[in-house]
């Protein structure tokens, strides 16, 4: 061997030491970590309102009536309006009513029961506090729903969905057998106000999954809602 | 020829006769007619002059230029001229108050008359057709040349309800009767309190223009409960004539019965139902992956003094979670749903997390730090939920308990839970130095570096639920003091607990808790 392959032979050695004790480490000493980082799961708003409908009192009118006697007043801008005195009425029971009105000039709102009566007295201030309300009557929720997934194991599929206004009271209960296209655009009529909407996948008598949702019924108007449901 | 003569002369004296019978119709309508209708209004006001205005008699006076005709007559709202002259005719009508009967001729005030013309005169001109009607439709203003005076006196002296001050707002503003308009010009405001509770306020305006007043009178008092809002309000109008030497009076006498009006003050306060602002549900840790059976607690970022709130786990309610955090143990891995129903007022609004669950650790399957799981809180006793042991014994057991033998730590116990607290304990003793707790607690693995020495019953624990270490036979250091120098250890071959001085080399196996 010539003296200068040594080196040479040297690194080779030293080469295949570090390979085998590399080898060695990977395949006895060490475990292997997968590591997967994933996007933290977000919360989600579950309230639905209706598109296109301007629920933001801008002006107020305000109407007085007493037999054939009527006022109007207004409209009065919304800082106006918050705190208004109206004198030189003539004493007897008057019937207040107030139409709050949105920018577009759509009454939204009115007085908690529609309208207030107040016994103005001769000589007395009659103090009256007066609640506005989103305007009653009744909207309409547009409701969709949809089956991902092996919808064949079902054998009689339906959902049931009740409504459950804040009060806790359940103002409506419906049912729907459940084509294997889903349902599209199911008309619910409902008076207006919010809602806690429980929508169950029924299959047969038993339970398979249950979805909230919390529609705000707007009188005139229609929210729309599609629920989801995944079958294993 | 003497045929033709006698037919011109027969022609001429048909034209003759044709022509004077012309003249003859000429002769008996020799002059124009002139028809003259008045217009006035008939207005009264609450308040008038103390003159009458109201007319009783016109002068009439017409003016050709060559002749002028002079006319007196009783009111009456039309009257003709016949005989006038056919050319232009000035008009002049002056109305008067009043009617001499006997004399036939106007008398008393001029309390109107044409209006005043471009020309400064107050005349009209009408030209006079011969055998023709002209009518003359004339306006007649109140005479407004000079001025006039009102006298406002409003008192309330039978009034009972009134108590002191009240305060007297009068606002007069002339309004032209003809345009419809208010003039800005003869604006009178007043407001004043009456200090000394006088019964009677009164007020003279001078120098007014003649015309129409609008007078608003409000009279604010308070009642006998003291309320500011007992009020008297109304709106007359007054007429001040000129030439009027006594002046337009106007006098309010309010009594009790007058103050039938009220007032209605409310605030509106305003319930649109609005969704929940920033209703938001989390978790209290930021690791994207959950476990079962280890508590996960949730908050919710609304918070109201009124709101109530209710929890639900995959649509389904949890009983009694209505608090505005919630705790859960899941005990089935896969995809779940928590929600909070948030309810304030007439509002019900929710929000959903959806969280991946992983099968959680059991008593024997390795740990979060790399370790073996030897014991599970199922029944949610204490602050974690597992007991994780070491892979290893500790590289420098065994070893001594401490380097300090002749003085107790004291106060280190034996259950489940404490084998943290006696290590600090341990390690925090006066002049220690070295010990199996402190060797525990600079052990690190997998990147965790919170272990302890276990007490005696998390040892027993250890030993009994891991099959490696009951295997080894060997004896292990607790954190649970037994007596003066010694410390209890545990037999893993004989299972056994024993109380081994301190001096003793034993094994350290360190836990951790999570």
């Amino acid at each position: 061997m010539k003296k200068q392959q040594i080196p040479l032979v040297f690194l080779l050695l030293l080469a295949c030491l570090l390979i085998s004790t590399s080898c060695d480490q990977s395949l006895s000493s060490f475990g292997v970590l997968k590591i997967t980082i994933g996007e933290p799961a977000q919360p989600k708003s579950l309230n639905e309102e209706p598109d296109g409908v301007d629920l933001s009192i801008q002006t107020y009118t305000i109407t007085l009536t007493k037999g054939e006697e009527t006022i109007t007043i207004g409209p009065l801008s919304k800082e106006a309006g918050a705190s208004v005195v109206i004198d030189a009425l003539s004493a007897g029971n008057w019937t207040l009513r107030v139409a709050g009105k949105n920018s577009g000039g759509t009454t939204i709102a009115e007085i908690e029961g529609g309208s207030l009566s107040i016994a103005v007295q001769r000589g007395r201030a009659s103090e009256v506090v007066a609640k506005i309300v989103p305007s009653s009557g009744s909207g309409t929720l547009s409701l969709s729903m949809m089956i991902n997934g092996a919808y064949d194991q079902l054998t009689e599929p339906k959902i049931a969905v009740t409504f459950t206004d804040a009060d806790g009271t359940e103002q409506q209960s419906q049912s729907y057998a459940i084509p294997a296209s889903g349902l599209e655009n199911q008309q619910i009529h409902l008076p207006a106000r919010w809602y806690q909407a429980s929508v169950q996948l029924i299959d047969g008598e038993a339970v398979l999954s249950t979805q909230l949702f919390f529609p705000r019924i707007v009188a005139g108007a229609t929210t729309t809602r599609t629920v989801t449901f995944e079958i294993p | 020829m003497r045929q033709k003569r006698i037919l011109h002369l027969f022609l001429i004296v048909l034209s003759l006769v044709l022509l004077f019978s012309g003249c003859t119709e000429y002769g008996s309508q020799p002059w124009g007619k002139l028809e003259v209708r008045f217009l006035m209004s008939a207005q009264k006001a609450v308040y008038s002059p103390s003159i009458d205005l109201d007319i009783a008699s016109y002068q009439i006076v017409l003016d050709s230029g060559t002749e002028t005709k002079t006319y007196a007559l009783q009111a009456q709202t039309a009257f003709v001229v016949e005989g006038l002259i056919p050319g232009l005719w000035s008009i002049a009508v002056t109305a008067y108050n009043g009617w001499n009967t006997e004399t036939s001729e106007v008398s008393g005030q001029q309390v109107a008359t044409l209006p005043k013309q471009a020309d400064g005169t107050r005349s009209v001109q009408y030209n006079v057709r011969r055998g023709q009607v002209t009518t003359a439709a004339l306006n007649l203003d109140p005479l407004n040349e000079g001025t006039g005076s009102l006298m406002l006196t409003v008192t309330w002296s039978d009034c009972s309800l009134i108590l002191e001050n009240p305060r007297l707002e009068i606002d007069i503003r002339g309004y032209n009767e003809h345009s419809g308009f208010y003039d800005d010009n003869s604006n009178y405001t007043r407001s004043l309190e009456i200090e000394d509770a006088s019964d009677t306020y009164t007020t003279t305006l001078q120098n007014l223009v003649p015309g129409w007043y609008e007078i608003k009178t409000r009279l604010v008092v308070q009642n006998t409960e003291g309320d500011a809002n007992l009020f008297y309000q109304r709106i007359d109008f007054a007429r001040v004539a000129a030439q009027d030497t006594e002046g337009t009076i106007g006098t309010l006498h309010i009594t009790d019965e007058m103050l039938v009006t009220g007032t209605i003050g409310w605030v509106f306060t305003e319930d649109m139902e609005q969704a929940l602002q920033d209703l938001a549900l989390s978790r209290d840790t930021t690791d994207n992956v959950l476990y079962t059976g280890i508590t996960q607690k949730f908050s919710c970022s609304y918070e109201s003094p009124t709101a109530s709130y209710q929890w639900y786990v995959d649509g389904i309610p949890v009983a009694d979670a209505d608090e505005k955090t919630f705790s859960h143990v899941f005990t089935q891995g896969g995809t779940s749903r928590v929600l909070v129903a948030v309810k304030d007022g007439s509002v019900i609004n929710g929000a959903e997390l959806t969280v991946e669950v992983l099968p959680g650790y059991e008593i024997g399957a390795p740990g979060q730090a790399g370790g073996v799981i030897f014991f599970c809180d199922a029944d949610d006793i204490y602050e974690w939920s597992y007991l994780e042991a070491a892979p290893e014994d500790l590289l420098d057991s065994p070893m001594p308990w401490s380097n300090i033998q002749d003085v107790l730590v004291g106060g280190t116990l034996d259950v489940i839970g404490t084998g943290a607290a006696n290590t600090e304990k341990i390690i925090a003793q006066a002049g220690h130095v070295s010990s199996a707790a402190l060797s525990c607690t600079q052990y690190v693995n997998a990147g965790y570096a919170d272990w302890f020495l276990p007490s005696i019953e998390e040892l027993i624990l250890l030993i009994a639920n891991n099959a490696e270490i009951a295997q080894t036979g060997s004896l292990y250091w607790s954190s649970t003091e037994a007596t003066y120098r010694t410390a209890k250890v545990k037999s893993s071959e004989k299972n056994l607990n024993y109380t081994k001085s301190g001096y003793s080399k034993v094994y350290v196996r360190p836990i951790r808790s999570f």
